[in-house]
C-alpha cells in the first residue's frame, strides 16, 4: 500500500511500499498535485518503506510531468535503500538534481 | 576517459565479497522469456551488460523490477515483440541468448548479428545448426537472423552434436529444447557451471533435463515452464583474480560467498605455487605468508580443466614467480595480447604460437599499458599491483564489463588503486 498526503499546494508526503502493485493511485495523484500546485512541488518521501525500481520510474514520471507543467519538484528524504537502484539505472546524477541533500 | 591509476607494492590483506557470475546472469535472464508468471533472479553482478540484457527484455515488452535487494523480477505477459534490435545486440554479444527462448515460446524470434560476426566462422553458427535440428526455418537476412518454429510453433525435439563445446550455443539450445515437443538429446554440450547453473534453473522452473554437469544432456521437452526464485551462482572467475592478487603480491584474502567446488583446477595451481588454501562452505582463503609464488605450468581446456579466462592472470602469477613457467591457451587464437603490455612492465615473456613461456622476476616496473580485453586488462591490474612505482591502465571499459567495482574491492585489500578521469 501505497499513499500520497498533500500537506498544502505545493507539499506532499509519500508513504507506504512503492512497488508494481502499490503505485498506480499515487501515480496519478501526483500528477494531479503538480499540475495544481502553482509553480513548486516537494514530496517527502521518509514514510516510505519497501521499494522496487517502480519507485525510481514513479518519480521518473513525476519528474516529467513537473518539467512539462513547468512546475520545479523537489525531493526530500530520498530513501537509502533506493539509491543503489537508482545508481544501477545510471541516473545518480538526474536525481541528484531533483533531490534535498540529508 | 578514465583509467585506472595503481601504485604497485602493497600486500593485498582482507576479506572481499565476490559477485554473481554474468555468464550465469546473462542467459538465467535470457531464459526468464520463457517463465509463466513472474520470474525472480538474484545475486545478479551490477554490470553494464546486466542491464543491457534488462533493456533488451524490455524493449520486448518484459515488465522488469529491481527490487531493492538488487534481484530482478520479470513477468513476459504483455510481451509484444520478438526482436532483438541491433543497436543493443552489438554492444553485447550474449544477446544472442534470447534466439532460444523466442523460438521456443512464441515459434519466432529476429536477432540481429553482432557486430564482425560472419556465419560459419564463428559458433553462432552452431546455435542456428541446432535450431534448425529442431524444426526451425533460419535465414540471414539484412544482418538479422529470422527464425520460425516449424507448422503449429513448437519446435521438435532432435539429436544434437556439437562440433565443439560451446557454452552459449548449449544454452541456447538448452532453452529452447526446454519447450520442444518431444526429448532432445545435446552430444558433446559444454559442462561448465554457468551451464550446470542455467540448467539448474530451468529445472526449477518445470524443465525436465537430465545429465546435468556432463557432456550430454537429456532434454524432455515440457508445454510450459513457469517462474520460480533463482540466485545466480558466484563468479568463479572474479573469485581466481582476488586469489592471484593476494598471491602475486604475497597476501592472505579471503574471498566471501564464493564456491570452492568450481575452483578445483585453478585451486590447485595455486597450490602448485606454493599458496596456502582453506576453504569453506562458501569461501577461500589463500595465504602466500609474504613469499614469492613458484612458477606453475598452465594448458587451457573446457571445464573442469583449467578456464581459459584465468590464463591471463596466471601468466602475471608466472612473471613474478620462482622459476620458469610455460602457458599453453587451446581454447582461443590470440589470447596473449597482454603479453606485451606486460613486456612493458619488465616481465620476460615468450610467445610462440598457442604457447608463452614466462621466467620470472622479483618485481615488476610501472608504466602506463593499455587494456586488450576483459582478461588481459584484469592482468595488467595484477601485474599493476605487485610492480615499482605507478602504472596507468587505460581502457578500463574492458575490465568494467566483467568485474563489479574491481577499485573499491581492490581498495579493501589495501591495494594503492583509484580510478581517475583523463
Amino acid at each position: 500500500m501505497a499513499a500520497l498526503q498533500s500537506l498544502n499546494a505545493g507539499q506532499a508526503n509519500l508513504s507506504g511500499d512503492l512497488l508494481a502493485d502499490t503505485v498506480v493511485p499515487v501515480l496519478e495523484a501526483g500528477r494531479d498535485l503538480i499540475a495544481r500546485s502553482g509553480g513548486q512541488w516537494t514530496v517527502n518521501m521518509s514514510a516510505v518503506e519497501r521499494v522496487s525500481s517502480v519507485g525510481v520510474a514513479l518519480l521518473l514520471d513525476w519528474i516529467r510531468t513537473a518539467e512539462k507543467a513547468g512546475v520545479t519538484l523537489r525531493i526530500e528524504a530520498l530513501p537509502d535503500h533506493l539509491r543503489p537502484i537508482i545508481q544501477v539505472s545510471d541516473l545518480d546524477e538526474l536525481f541528484a538534481a531533483f533531490c534535498t541533500p540529508a | 576517459m578514465e583509467k585506472l591509476r595503481i601504485v604497485g607494492g602493497n600486500r593485498l590483506q582482507g576479506e572481499v565479497r565476490i559477485s554473481g557470475a554474468k555468464n550465469s546472469a546473462l542467459p538465467i535472464l535470457a531464459a526468464t522469456l520463457l517463465a509463466e508468471g513472474v520470474m525472480r533472479v538474484g545475486n545478479l553482478p551490477h554490470l553494464h551488460d546486466i542491464t543491457t540484457m534488462l533493456e533488451l527484455l524490455g524493449c520486448m515488452g518484459v515488465e522488469v523490477a529491481i527490487n531493492e535487494d538488487m534481484s530482478v523480477e520479470t513477468d513476459c505477459r504483455n510481451v509484444h515483440s520478438q526482436v532483438a534490435p541491433y543497436d543493443l545486440v552489438r554492444t553485447m554479444r550474449a544477446s544472442i541468448l534470447v534466439l532460444g527462448p523466442l523460438l521456443a515460446r512464441y515459434g519466432v524470434a529476429e536477432v540481429s548479428l553482432p557486430g564482425g560476426c560472419a556465419i560459419g566462422s564463428r559458433p553462432v553458427d552452431l546455435h542456428l545448426r541446432g535450431m534448425e535440428a529442431m524444426g526451425a526455418t533460419v535465414e540471414v537476412l539484412d544482418g538479422y537472423i529470422r527464425a520460425t518454429a516449424p507448422e503449429g510453433g513448437r519446435l521438435r525435439g532432435a539429436h544434437i552434436f556439437l562440433d565443439t563445446p560451446t557454452v552459449t550455443g548449449t544454452e541456447n539450445i538448452l532453452m529452447a529444447a526446454a519447450l520442444a515437443d518431444g526429448r532432445t538429446v545435446i552430444e558433446n554440450a559444454a559442462r561448465e557451471p554457468e551451464v550446470v547453473d542455467l540448467a539448474n534453473c530451468l529445472n526449477a522452473m518445470g524443465a525436465q533435463i537430465k545429465g546435468v554437469g556432463s557432456d550430454t544432456l537429456v532434454v524432455d521437452g515440457v508445454e510450459k515452464l513457469y517462474g520460480c526464485e533463482f540466485r545466480v551462482l558466484p563468479d568463479r572467475i572474479e573469485t581466481g583474480t582476488y586469489l592471484v592478487a593476494a598471491a602475486v603480491t604475497g597476501g592472505c584474502v579471503k574471498t566471501r560467498d564464493t564456491d570452492p567446488e568450481l575452483m578445483e583446477a585453478v585451486l590447485i595451481k595455486l597450490q602448485e605455487a606454493g599458496a596456502t588454501i582453506t576453504t569453506g562452505p562458501d569461501w577461500i582463503q589463500l595465504d602466500m605468508t609474504g613469499r614469492r609464488p613458484k612458477a606453475v605450468n598452465i594448458r587451457t581446456a573446457p571445464h573442469p580443466a583449467f578456464p581459459t579466462d584465468m590464463q591471463a592472470q596466471f601468466v602475471v602469477l608466472n612473471a613474478v614467480a620462482e622459476g620458469v613457467g610455460t602457458v599453453i591457451e587451446t581454447i582461443f587464437e590470440n589470447r596473449f595480447m597482454h603479453a606485451p603490455e606486460l613486456v612493458r612492465m619488465g616481465a620476460e615473456i615468450h610467445v610462440e604460437g598457442n604457447t608463452a613461456i614466462v621466467t620470472g622476476k622479483p618485481r615488476l616496473k610501472g608504466a602506463p599499458v593499455m587494456a586488450t580485453d576483459l582478461r588481459a586488462s584484469a592482468s595488467l591490474v595484477l601485474a599493476a599491483l605487485v610492480a615499482d612505482g605507478t602504472t596507468d591502465v587505460n581502457r578500463i571499459y574492458h575490465i568494467d564489463r566483467g568485474y563489479e567495482c574491481i577499485e573499491e574491492k581492490f581498495q579493501q585489500l589495501g591495494a594503492n588503486i583509484r580510478r581517475v578521469t583523463g
